[in-house]
């Protein structure tokens, strides 16, 4: 039996969240102050699942089906409060192992484990303001390596020392170390996928491009940096074997509670007018785009054909469509997707049926993924993979690992793309890929 | 009486929307989806099949020919193609599908349909969701000419083929995308092919 016992603790900034996470080899689930999910934050994994093995404290045991072995682990974790939680992630890499042998490419990055889902010794609960929150610390019932909750008070009373408000951050900075496609080979890649697409062998596709530097930033710098420059819903901080990740993601893939599924693409963005009139114009350009409502019919197909594999029959809903989400800087299109779990369905079905995420794929997906295998020559890693959180209740959320930033030792990886269509031209989507980094460059200080 | 209809999937996308679609009309009925490599289909006993869209051209569907041409024709078994599914049925009768100039991908189009098999009672036109490249190369006229299928479906702007039946044989095929949530009448025209072809 594991034993808990729970804390209050003041205010913990988001940077002494980092700070703990970064030291205690913790992951952190946070928000910037938006969406409607309580931040979850590991500290210290004591029982640890990858693709390989089940690492039980001080002892580690081979595994051949790590999507069972999920879902017994969560099954044996269904005393423990609704607060805790395993805080993991699946690599998109890691989508051959959900479909038949042969059918994709066999990709490995090697940089961090394709499949890692972890129980903490301590989880950090916050509302989306930090005004208060909650420490859980788990007491295992096996020898393992305690994080005494006095080191975690100092990490929590951690902050950034060389904070300088005037300038950005620092004064080191990242040199550029190059692309996986430069801009003739990523136009040359639209290109072929627009051919594919012609010829029928798929409606839409999304190339990615990674972008690699040496930075002489610290893991929290950065994390800063990133935090005060995106709307972040579905962020991640984690501290995993192989570096560090930091996400600014602002797109959900799904999320389970109740016995219900829902997922919530978005296509189509459009900027705020400046006044009332150029507000009210902008909305009505954006309802009424073709393109967008296109692109969102799509991917909301596909999300119920893959949340159709998960539920009851004739469950699956869209109740409106599209709909505006109407935010301080930008308005959105987006769809919600909801349909009512077959009974007993566990989390490893779910992923297993539904992974990766259609949205950063295209569609077909399968045949999406081989075009994509073809033509990025470098392997996606943890980027368009899926981090989350799964809940002992039925309960879960996992995002979509975009605008995000992957960190081992003084190197970093970001990735960039988009989703090409019939319509796309390559200079314009490289242009977009550009655009696109432009946060994640300037928190590095790099030039492209 | 039970049936059980294969869905044979061609590496698609959607289709478990077309099983859900098909379940929701006939719950009692059973509807295993098999990919176009699965050669356990040859094994089983069938009251019909439902071809999925998929990606590619009608030639790239594994064993659908061989079990279209051994099993289906032979037991004269009730067939639904959808897109990739009718492009099938259009090529196996000698006609030419080729890219379209008005390819078109998440898109509704304005249906004018006949008045017969699965659009029966559903009026003149139908609001219908598109995601095709590749469109029948042929007129009307052509298809009756030269096929034993007639068009039964076509889209109101630009005349391409939107749905096909044969004259004799029971197969009912479709272009657009019956399973999109965008897809008007749906469950009428599903209930029209086992109406028309499948319950006893």
């Amino acid at each position: 039996m594991i034993k808990w016992n729970k804390r209050e603790i003041k205010s913990p900034a988001v940077e002494s969240i980092f700070a703990a996470a970064d030291k205690g080899r913790g992951i952190s689930l946070f928000s910037s102050g938006c969406g409607d999910d309580r931040e979850y934050t590991g500290i210290n994994p004591v029982i640890i699942l990858t693709e390989m093995e089940l690492v039980e404290g001080k002892e580690r045991r081979r595994i051949s089906d790590p999507v069972k072995e999920l879902d017994r682990l969560v099954e044996s974790c269904s005393d423990l409060p609704g607060e805790t939680a395993l805080l993991g992630y699946i690599s998109y890499d890691y989508k051959d192992r959900f479909e038949e042998p042969g059918l994709f490419k066999k990709r490995i990055q090697g940089i961090y484990p394709d499949f890692y889902f972890a129980l903490f010794e301590h989880y950090i609960l916050t509302d989306r303001n930090r005004s208060k929150g909650e420490l859980f610390t788990l007491e295992f019932p096996f020898a393992y390596e305690s994080l005494p909750a006095e080191d975690l008070a100092e990490s929590l009373s951690y902050e950034i020392l060389q904070k300088d408000k005037t300038e950005n951050g620092s004064g080191r900075g990242t040199r550029y170390k190059g692309t996986s496609l430069d801009r003739k080979s990523f136009e040359n890649a639209v290109g072929k996928t627009v051919d594919y697409i012609r010829q029928g062998d798929i409606y839409q596709a999304n190339i990615t491009r990674a972008i690699y530097g040496e930075t002489e930033q610290e893991p929290l710098e950065l994390a800063m940096k990133l935090y005060g420059s995106n709307r972040i819903t579905y962020g991640v901080f984690a501290s995993i074997p192989g570096g560090q990740v930091i996400s600014t993601s602002p797109e959900l893939f799904f999320r389970t509670e109740k016995g219900m599924i829902t997922a919530s693409p978005i296509k189509g963005t459009i900027a705020r007018g400046s006044n009332p009139a150029e507000d009210e114009s902008n909305r009505k350009e954006l309802l009424r785009s073709e393109k967008n409502r296109a692109e969102l019919a799509m991917i909301v197909d596909l999300l119920r054909n893959d949340l159709s594999r998960v539920c009851r029959p004739g469950t699956v809903k869209v109740p409106q469509f599209p709909v505006l989400m109407t935010l301080e800087n930008v308005y959105h299109l987006y769809a919600d997707v909801i349909g009512e779990l077959n009974p007993g369905t566990g989390i490893g079905e779910i992923l297993k049926k539904t992974f990766p995420g259609g949205s950063i794929t295209g569609c077909p997906k399968i045949r999406a993924c081989q075009i994509i295998d073809e033509l990025e020559p470098v392997p996606r890693g943890i980027y368009t993979g899926s981090f989350g959180r799964i809940g002992f209740r039925g309960d879960s959320v996992f995002n979509i690992m975009i605008r995000s930033l992957f960190r081992r030792g003084s190197e970093v990886i970001y990735n960039v793309g988009g989703g090409i269509t019939l319509l796309s031209e390559p200079e314009d989507e490289f242009e977009e890929t550009v655009h696109k980094g432009r946060n994640i460059r300037q928190a590095l200080k790099m030039n492209e | 009486m039970s049936k059980s209809i294969l869905i044979m999937d061609n590496y698609d996308s959607f289709t478990d929307n077309l099983r859900h679609l098909l379940m929701k009309v006939r719950p009692e009925y059973s509807f295993p989806v098999h990919r176009n490599t699965d050669r356990s289909v040859f094994d089983e006993k069938w009251d019909g099949l439902v071809i999925s869209p998929g990606p590619k051209s009608p030639a790239d569907t594994g064993i659908l020919k061989e079990f279209f041409e051994k099993i289906v024709l032979p037991e004269k078994m009730p067939v639904l193609g959808v897109c990739l599914g009718m492009q099938f049925l259009a090529w196996y009768y000698g006609l030419a599908v080729s890219p379209a100039d008005d390819a078109r991908h998440g898109r509704t189009v304005e249906l004018t349909v006949e008045d017969t098999g699965i659009f029966k009672g559903l009026g003149s036109t139908l609001k219908a969701m598109r995601y095709n490249s590749l469109a029948i190369d042929a007129t009307v006229q052509e298809v009756e000419d030269r096929t034993a299928l007639t068009v039964t479906a076509l889209q109101s702007d630009s005349g391409m083929i939107m749905a096909l039946k044969h004259k004799k044989l029971p197969f009912s095929a479709v272009q657009f995308h019956p399973e999109s949530f965008l897809t008007e009448k749906a469950e009428s025209m599903m209930e029209n092919f086992f109406m028309d072809y499948i319950d006893d």
